[in-house]
């Protein structure tokens, strides 16, 4: 970037510093600005242009120290930018590109530059999504799967397990080479610290870049961040990869953006939100998708995190991503109070495109599944009238804490798709009849490992699965291999 | 236009501040028993102000406080509104200069316009003008930076 003196000689348009209001600043003057224009000032500090006027320029600062009346102001003819490049994995970047981890920061002398505000790419580029993308959670993969390209809300109430959600997936995508771009809006330092050391334990972080802005940062700063994160996707999906985005939570963004539209004196809407507040998220999630490239089909997954209050799905800003997405995923906080780990609630749950990237064969479990659960919790329901129960009432209950119990999964323990078919065929075949659920997850717990660990293991299982044509197909080979499978735990 | 004369009385910006000072005592002084506005006007205000003032005070009925004051709040808004043409100069010019300056200013750029004025030498000459967001630079340093900046390579095999 150029000093203000270079901007000031090249545009010859000066502005002064009329007002500060917290992080937006009225300037006079600057009759050549245009929306979202770089301004710099001669303090060095930078902001966009927020609202126009016939006299004046509202411009948000990026930066937290205030102005003093009177600083001067100029032009830069151009919106924000940031340098793209590969150097960005592995380390936390905040919303201008600049890295803020403790690691040297890399050398950016050769990247090519991108524009933070985009518009999202047209219909003809896109493609069907047709491939799935694993989360390494069963519950999700089995009965809400999701496919690459698709946008899907994470939502539920506070500490409900829904970052943690987050880390497991983004460790299954980048285990197998999917782009992560790990996106943290207004969070605390220390959080922003947790995902990143969790991302280099688990030795994935060289696929892993973290946009970050914490609390502490300006108004501005945190709602450019969601903007940074998707011109970075962005540029991973040109290089013919493909990308998961998570967008760690709106709900932040949009009170954000709430407080920056009521400073600058914008007419509130509904909850004091501001008019444009569905366009502000829905030209950001618009930018994800699977599209058509001369690399072939590339994807970029979105999953956007909102936060409810109580449980309320009907707020105005989560009823508002739920309509830009394809489909959410919800965090049931009474089912996290009956430890259920992760608490997703597969009824109140959606996917709009995942089903079509399922094989027969998982599509069929997925069937066989839902309408189980459906029984089992009308089941529930029916016991506490304390009649006595019929023994085919009790192995449908039996069968279904099983099945809870094996949906259940340790934090950041990451199931693969073949194993996760495998293991509930055995269960659906009473492998486990006889032993407690405690037993049974311990031995699964171990077999999963086991299948990360032993080749011949993982060989006999990917071939159950890649040679079953339907789900009773499966079964019947499951069933025949359960002693060779079981065995495993005794050695 | 009905405030031209006091727009005649007003060169810079320094002006504008002054006569805003001297409107300010009067405002104070219109409620008061002893040294009231009439007391003020004769004695605590530059003579060419007071003179404005009776001028267009004759148009209003000077016994009714509220309108005075409406006057006087007009005029105040109105020195706010003129437009500023801001001037960097090498030296400190003299009062003939500025009114030099501010007539061409008036005559060729806006009627109502004022100057503030500001020295800074390290321009060494010419000036630096800001006006309704636009800024020229024609100093002497800016051209003399050009000119080392194109003969560079000449420069440097002379030293």
């Amino acid at each position: 970037m150029k000093t203000f003196n270079q901007y000031l000689n090249e545009f010859e348009e000066i502005g002064f510093v009329e007002e500060v209001i917290h992080s937006l600043v009225i300037v006079s003057g600057l009759p050549g600005a245009f929306p979202h224009e770089i301004i710099v000032f001669e303090s060095g500090q930078i902001g966009e242009v927020f609202t126009l006027s016939s006299d004046s320029v509202t411009v948000l600062l990026f930066s937290k120290e205030s102005l003093k009346i009177g600083t001067r102001a100029t032009r830069t003819n151009q919106t924000l930018q940031i340098p793209v490049d590969e150097n960005f994995l592995g380390h936390v970047i905040n919303p201008l590109g600049i890295t803020i981890d403790n690691s040297k920061p890399p050398n950016h002398k050769d990247s090519q530059k991108r524009f933070v505000h985009q518009n999202p790419s047209d219909l003809h580029t896109r493609a069907l999504i047709s491939q799935s993308c694993e989360t390494g959670v069963s519950l999700v993969d089995m009965m809400i799967p999701l496919g690459r390209g698709q946008r899907e809300l994470i939502i539920g109430d506070r500490k409900t397990g829904k970052s943690n959600f987050l880390l497991k997936t983004v460790l299954t995508q980048a285990g197998q080479g999917v782009i992560c771009v790990y996106t943290t809006i207004g969070k605390k330092k220390q959080d922003i610290k947790k995902a990143h050391e969790f991302f280099q334990k688990h030795g994935v972080s060289k696929n892993v870049v973290i946009v970050a802005s914490n609390s502490q940062d300006s108004a501005g700063m945190i709602y450019i961040t969601p903007y940074t994160a998707i011109t970075i996707a962005e540029y991973f999906k040109d290089t013919g990869k493909h990308v998961l985005i998570v967008l760690d939570d709106l709900t932040m963004h949009a009170k954000y953006y709430r407080e920056i539209s009521l400073l600058s004196k914008r007419f509130p809407g509904r909850n004091s939100y501001p008019g444009d507040i569905f366009y502000v998220h829905a030209k950001l999630l618009e930018r994800s998708g699977n599209f058509k490239t001369d690399k072939g089909d590339v994807s970029i997954t979105c999953l956007s995190v909102a936060e409810t209050m109580q449980g309320d799905l009907t707020g105005y800003i989560q009823t508002n991503v739920m309509s830009m997405t394809d489909g959410h995923i919800f965090f049931d906080s009474d089912l996290f109070a009956k430890g259920r780990r992760p608490a997703i609630n597969p009824f109140l749950s959606v996917t709009r495109v995942g089903k079509q990237t399922q094989t027969i064969v998982r599509r069929e479990i997925n069937r066989e599944l839902s309408s189980f659960l459906t029984l089992f919790d009308k089941m529930q329901n029916y016991i506490h009238f304390g009649a006595e129960l019929s023994d085919n009432i009790k192995l449908t209950l039996s069968t279904g804490n099983k099945i809870l119990t094996f949906f259940d999964q340790s934090p950041f323990m990451v199931v693969p798709h073949n194993i996760q078919m495998v293991l509930f065929c055995v269960l659906w075949s009473n492998g486990w009849e006889g032993k407690t659920n405690d037993e049974m997850r311990s031995e699964m717990d171990f077999l999963i490992d086991v299948y990360k660990k032993n080749k011949q293991f993982k060989d006999t299982v990917d071939g159950l699965v890649s040679n079953a044509k339907s789900f009773n197909d499966l079964i019947n080979k499951a069933k025949l291999a359960t002693p060779e499978i079981l065995g495993y735990t005794k050695k | 236009m009905k405030f031209l004369p006091i727009l005649k009385l007003i060169k810079t910006t320094d002006d504008v501040s002054r006569i805003n000072d001297e409107l300010e005592i009067l405002l104070a002084s219109l409620y008061r028993v002893k040294n009231g506005f009439e007391t003020t006007l004769k004695k605590s205000v530059s003579m060419e102000l007071a003179n404005v003032i009776k001028d267009l005070a004759g148009q209003t009925n000077k016994d009714l406080r509220g309108q005075m004051r409406g006057l006087l709040v007009d005029i105040q808004k109105y020195l706010l509104s003129l437009p500023v043409v801001k001037l960097t100069l090498a030296f400190s010019p003299s009062q003939e200069f500025v009114e030099k300056i501010v007539s061409y200013i008036r005559e060729n750029m806006n009627s109502s316009a004022v100057i503030e004025l500001a020295k800074d030498s390290s321009i060494l000459g010419g000036a630096i003008i800001s006006a309704s967001g636009k800024y020229k630079d024609i100093s002497l340093k800016k051209a003399l930076e050009k000119t080392f900046e194109g003969k560079r390579e000449i420069i440097s095999k002379l030293t």
